[in-house]
C-alpha cells in the first residue's frame, strides 16, 4: 500500500503543493498524470483484494467446500505484490511524451495481472461446485442451482464474481494497446469499472456485511428477503446500466459528458443513455431496500448468527482431493 | 522457493517498477519537471 501510495504523495509534495505556494514556476502534466496512475492502478487493488481474500476465505466456508490450493492462492496475491504497480501507463495509452515501447510493456504487466484473476476465477468455482454437490447437485451445471441461493452473504457474492466477469473481461479491452483506441474516454470505461469496483466489490462487501455485522453484533440479520431482494436487483441493475455505457462507448459515447446537452450527440446513443438510465436508478434502489436488514433485533439467544450451511472440512491447509 | 519470504518478492516488486518506471522518470533528473516531446519509443 505504501509503495503505491507514493506517487501520488510525490505528485502532491512535490509538484502541485509548490505549484499553488508558488514555490517552483510551473508543474508538468505528464509527469503529474504519471505519478497519479502510478498510484492510480494500484488502487484498484486496495478495494479489490478485500473482496478477493472474501473469496477465497469465506466462500467455501459459505458454500461448503473446500479451497482448491493454499499454495495457488499464495500465488495469486504474490502475483498482485508483484505486478499491480507497474502497470499504470494502460491508463495512458493516448498521452504523448511516453515511448510506445514503455506504454507496450506496462501493457504486457497488465495482462499479466489478468493471470491470478484468472486462478481466482478457477479456484472459487471450485469451491463453489464442491459445495454444490455436498448439496445434492449433479451433472454439469445442477451443482450451480443447488448452492443455497436463501443465504445473502454468499448469493452477493456469487453475483459479484458473475458480473466481475464481464468487468475482466471489457478490462482486457481497456489493456490492449490497440483496442484501447476505440474506446479511449469513452462511456465504455464506466460501463467497465460499474461492472468492477461498482459491482464486484461493492456487491462483495455488502455480502461480507450481511455476515459480519450480525456476526459482531451477535443478533440475527433482519429481513433476509430484504437482503436477497437487494442484491438481484443490484445485480440486474448494474448489468442494464452496464449494457447501456458499454454499447455507448462502443459507439463513441464520451465519458464524463452532459449527454443532455450535448449539441453532438447522436441518435444511436439515446438506447445507451435510456438502459443507464433505468440500471442506475436500480442500484441506487438498494441502499433503502438493504439497509433494514442490519437493523437491530433482540435476540434472546445472544448467539453469533450462522448464515452457512455447516462446512464439513477446514478451508486451508487442506490437499486437493486429488491427492495433488 | 518459500512462498512466504516476502523479502524476496518485495525486491522483485522493486526491480520490477524501476524497469517499468524508470527510464520515464530518469528524463525529469535533476529537478526538471518540463516533459519531453513525443516520444516514439
Amino acid at each position: 500500500v505504501d509503495a503505491g501510495l507514493l506517487g501520488i504523495a510525490v505528485e502532491v509534495v512535490g509538484l502541485l503543493i509548490p505549484w499553488s505556494l508558488g514555490l517552483i514556476p510551473h508543474s508538468d502534466p505528464l509527469l503529474s498524470r504519471t505519478l497519479f496512475w502510478y498510484s492510480g492502478h494500484p488502487i484498484v487493488y486496495f478495494w479489490l483484494l478485500p473482496a478477493y481474500v472474501s473469496w477465497y476465505v469465506m466462500i467455501p466456508r459459505q458454500a461448503g467446500g473446500t479451497l482448491f490450493s493454499d499454495p495457488l492462492t499464495r500465488v495469486v496475491f504474490i502475483m498482485f505484490l508483484l505486478l499491480s504497480i507497474p502497470t499504470g501507463f494502460h491508463h495512458q495509452y493516448t498521452d504523448p511524451g511516453i515511448g510506445g515501447g514503455m506504454k507496450a510493456l506496462h501493457g504486457v504487466l497488465t495482462f499479466g495481472v489478468f493471470f491470478p484473476s484468472m486462478v481466482t476465477a478457477f479456484s472459487v468455482m471450485y469451491a463453489l461446485e464442491i459445495g454444490g454437490r455436498r448439496r445434492g447437485g449433479k451433472g454439469l451445471v445442477n451443482w450451480f442451482l443447488k448452492l443455497d441461493w436463501k443465504n445473502p452473504a454468499l448469493v452477493a457474492q456469487i453475483l459479484a464474481m458473475l458480473t466481475f466477469t464481464l468487468g475482466g473481461i471489457t478490462g482486457l479491452i481497456n489493456a490492449s494497446y490497440n483496442l484501447n483506441q476505440a474506446i479511449h474516454n469513452t462511456a465504455w470505461v464506466p460501463g467497465h469499472f460499474h461492472m468492477t469496483v461498482g459491482s464486484a466489490v461493492t456487491m462483495s462487501f455488502m455480502g461480507i456485511a450481511f455476515w459480519l455485522i450480525p456476526y459482531l453484533k451477535r443478533q440475527e440479520l433482519v429481513g433476509r428477503g430484504l437482503a436477497l431482494t437487494s442484491q438481484w436487483l443490484y445485480f440486474v441493475g448494474v448489468l442494464v446500466m452496464a449494457r447501456g455505457l458499454i454499447s455507448g462507448g462502443l459507439d463513441g459515447m464520451p465519458r464524463r459528458t452532459e449527454m443532455l446537452e450535448a449539441p453532438y450527440s447522436k441518435p444511436s446513443w439515446e438506447l445507451a443513455g435510456m438502459l443507464t438510465g433505468f440500471g442506475g436508478p436500480s442500484c441506487s434502489s438498494v441502499a433503502p431496500s438493504s439497509s433494514p436488514s442490519w437493523w437491530e433485533r433482540s435476540s434472546s439467544g445472544r448467539r453469533p448468527t450462522r448464515w452457512t450451511s455447516p462446512s464439513p472440512t477446514p478451508i486451508t491447509h487442506r490437499r486437493h482431493p486429488a491427492g495433488r | 522457493v518459500k512462498l512466504d519470504n516476502f523479502k524476496y518478492w518485495i525486491i522483485a516488486a522493486v526491480i520490477l517498477i524501476l524497469i517499468a518506471y524508470g527510464p520515464f522518470l530518469a528524463q525529469y533528473l535533476p529537478g526538471n519537471f518540463t516533459s519531453r516531446g513525443y516520444n516514439f519509443f
